[in-house]
């Protein structure tokens, strides 16, 4: 168990410490969650929760904290700091080492706590890919100590704004809910496997998620059922303040000592830094806009305009001669040759002036004025 | 005799494509004397092995908007000096399409050759074109440089691809015609970027809750 601690400690020190210029971004929660979980009785309970994510070039460090103060004065709270770093390229796999502690505690329960550390080798490309590892850990309460043995699984999809995440995940420890006054040290050794789906959508200001899976021998719960489920959203209504719901229902997690429970939570989220915001996230773009794209060796162009009866397109890469476009469904595109990288672009729409998209930045060409700048792949 | 074969093909090649630039030169508006000192312009910069294209676009330009012949040879001379510029910056060996793009991002008010460098050394064997495009387009939309460089070299270290580097540009580039803040907008977009690119896989569903999705679901409440 201390060994385990240590190393996941190392694990968290290296991920904290790792780049300086590292993405990071600290929020805080507030509100009111509708709560049934063993040990308190169903109620209303305000709720109160931090998170601070960072992710450097090889390595990433995630803590989460959160509390509820249900009704006759019961409180549950917990606690999670998860760390993984990687390692350089190596052909078409990259080993991983993840560390995660955790920490969770009930009135009238004497308080869990876990470490886990795990290796993985991860396959395929940032995009899409898997990973296959295992990992060992130990939990305690009170006097109990169990060691936990885990072997997992895990592929990625992203597209655009979507990821999709599966995973399957093979445990075998004692569990915690075993313990009880007359047997302080579970003795039963459970295995389960656990199947989940997690799909993310993030976008703009809005955030939102569904996960869901089963648990196939559900020993480790109980619960009646061997499923799982969560939605979730968070709106940036300001920069730096975000509404957020959850609702769902979760098995008993026998590794964290963390009982099953069913919620529906409201919440206010404040961040350190600012988001864009969905109001600014519907605005419309007035004006013509430019899309390019592949299209075998040449490069697509398409400009989508409302009501045009002829559109023109010239740059640097046409010599800044006029081409028109071929109307088609939905817009107005041109195919050609256009070396990948930076370029300057304007357009002129029914024989108007020449101008610059709508939706890219604007420069101003010393003998054009006005142009756009487009990156072409 | 091979080499000197192979030398004399190389200048025929080099020559010819000067020849080739030199004739879509859109000198006939202009006067014999300006047309002169463009032609030496293009020829000068293609003997000197830099891409040609650059300069008969912004010749080109020039004729289009019909501005005065002066500035047009300045303006070329300008585009000639950012390619020698880009040549340096990119060095030892960047492709002509490395070179147009770095003269292109060099023309973006704040961008510097110091930041081509840092790019270059940080992909030294690979087209760096569609990051500079990116580096390009965040100063463009009024990302301080230092920020941008650091981001577009903290994303090639990371193996983002040139697809995820080009969502970038143009979706922050999106966002500030939108009316956001370029900063706030790199900020998000970044995140669900870095989300993607986070060395986690799975992880990043691990770190989603105090929960992981692996060892017993949800995030609660």
């Amino acid at each position: 168990m201390r060994r385990a601690r240590l190393i996941s400690l190392v694990l968290f020190a290296l991920a904290a410490r790792a780049p300086a210029s590292a993405q990071w971004s600290l929020t805080g929660d507030a509100g009111l969650s509708h709560l049934r979980q063993a040990g308190i009785p169903e109620s209303n309970a305000q709720t109160l929760g931090a998170t601070l994510d960072a992710a450097g070039e090889r390595s990433a460090f995630r803590t989460s904290f959160l509390a509820a103060h249900a009704a006759s004065d019961r409180w549950t709270s917990q606690g999670l700091v998860v760390g993984s770093i990687v390692g350089p390229t190596a052909g078409v796999a990259r080993w991983q080492l993840d560390g995660a502690a955790s920490a969770f505690g009930e009135t009238t329960v004497a308080t869990t706590t876990s470490a886990e550390v795990a290796a993985r080798a991860r396959l395929g490309s940032l995009l899409r890919g898997g990973a296959l590892g295992a990992g060992i850990g130990a939990n305690s309460r009170g006097t109990a100590h169990n060691p936990l043995y885990r072997a997992q699984g895990d592929a990625w999809w992203s597209i655009d704004d979507e990821r999709l995440i599966v995973n399957i995940a093979l445990t075998h420890t004692r569990s915690l809910f075993a313990i009880t006054p007359t047997s302080p040290t579970p003795s039963q050794h459970i295995s389960y496997l656990d199947f989940g789906a997690n799909w993310r959508h993030d976008a703009g200001g809005l955030s939102m998620g569904v996960g869901g899976g089963m648990r196939g021998q559900n020993e480790s719960s109980r619960t009646k059922t061997n499923g799982w489920g969560a939605v979730d959203m968070a709106a940036w209504i300001r920069p730096q303040l975000a509404l957020t719901l959850a609702a769902g229902s979760t098995l008993d997690d026998a590794v964290r000592g963390v009982p099953h429970a069913t919620f529906a939570s409201i919440a206010v989220r404040i961040a350190a830094q600012p988001h864009t915001t969905i109001f600014s996230r519907s605005a419309t773009v007035a004006g013509p806009r430019i899309m390019v794209a592949r299209a075998g060796e040449l490069r697509r162009i398409e400009i989508r305009v409302d009501g045009a009866s002829r559109v023109e397109i010239m740059g640097d890469f046409t010599n800044w001669t006029p081409v028109p476009l071929e109307h088609v469904e939905g817009g107005w595109r041109v195919e050609r040759v256009i070396p990948p990288g930076p370029h300057r672009v304007a357009i002129r729409v029914d024989g108007g002036a020449w101008i610059a998209p709508a939706n890219l930045p604007r420069i101003d060409d010393d003998l054009a004025g006005p142009v756009g700048i487009i990156t072409v792949p | 005799m091979t080499r000197r074969l192979l030398w004399l093909l190389g200048l025929l090649v080099a020559s010819s494509k000067v020849t080739a630039a030199q004739d879509s030169l859109p000198l006939a508006t202009l006067d014999r004397d300006v047309a002169m000192r463009l032609t030496r312009i293009v020829d000068s910069a293609g003997s000197r092995g830099l891409p040609t294209e650059p300069i008969v676009a912004k010749i080109s330009q020039g004729v289009f908007f019909h501005a005065a012949p002066d500035r047009i040879v300045v303006a070329a001379q300008s585009v000639v000096a950012r390619l020698e510029e880009a040549r340096v910056a990119l060095a030892p060996k960047p492709t002509q399409s490395d070179i147009a793009a770095g003269e292109n991002a060099l023309g973006v008010d704040g961008v510097t050759k110091t930041a081509l460098q840092a790019i270059r050394s940080t992909s030294p064997n690979r087209p760096v074109a569609v990051p500079l495009g990116l580096l390009a387009q965040l100063v463009a939309s009024k990302v301080p440089l230092a920020r941008a460089t650091k981001i577009v070299t903290d994303l090639i270290k990371r193996g983002a691809s040139d697809p995820q580097l080009l969502a970038l540009g143009n979706n922050v580039s999106a966002d500030v015609v939108h009316g956001a803040q370029a900063m706030a907008s790199l900020d998000v977009r970044l995140r669900g970027l870095t989300a993607v690119l986070a060395p986690l896989g799975s992880a990043a569903a691990a770190v989603d809750g105090p929960q992981s999705a692996a060892s017993g679901p949800g995030k609660k409440p």
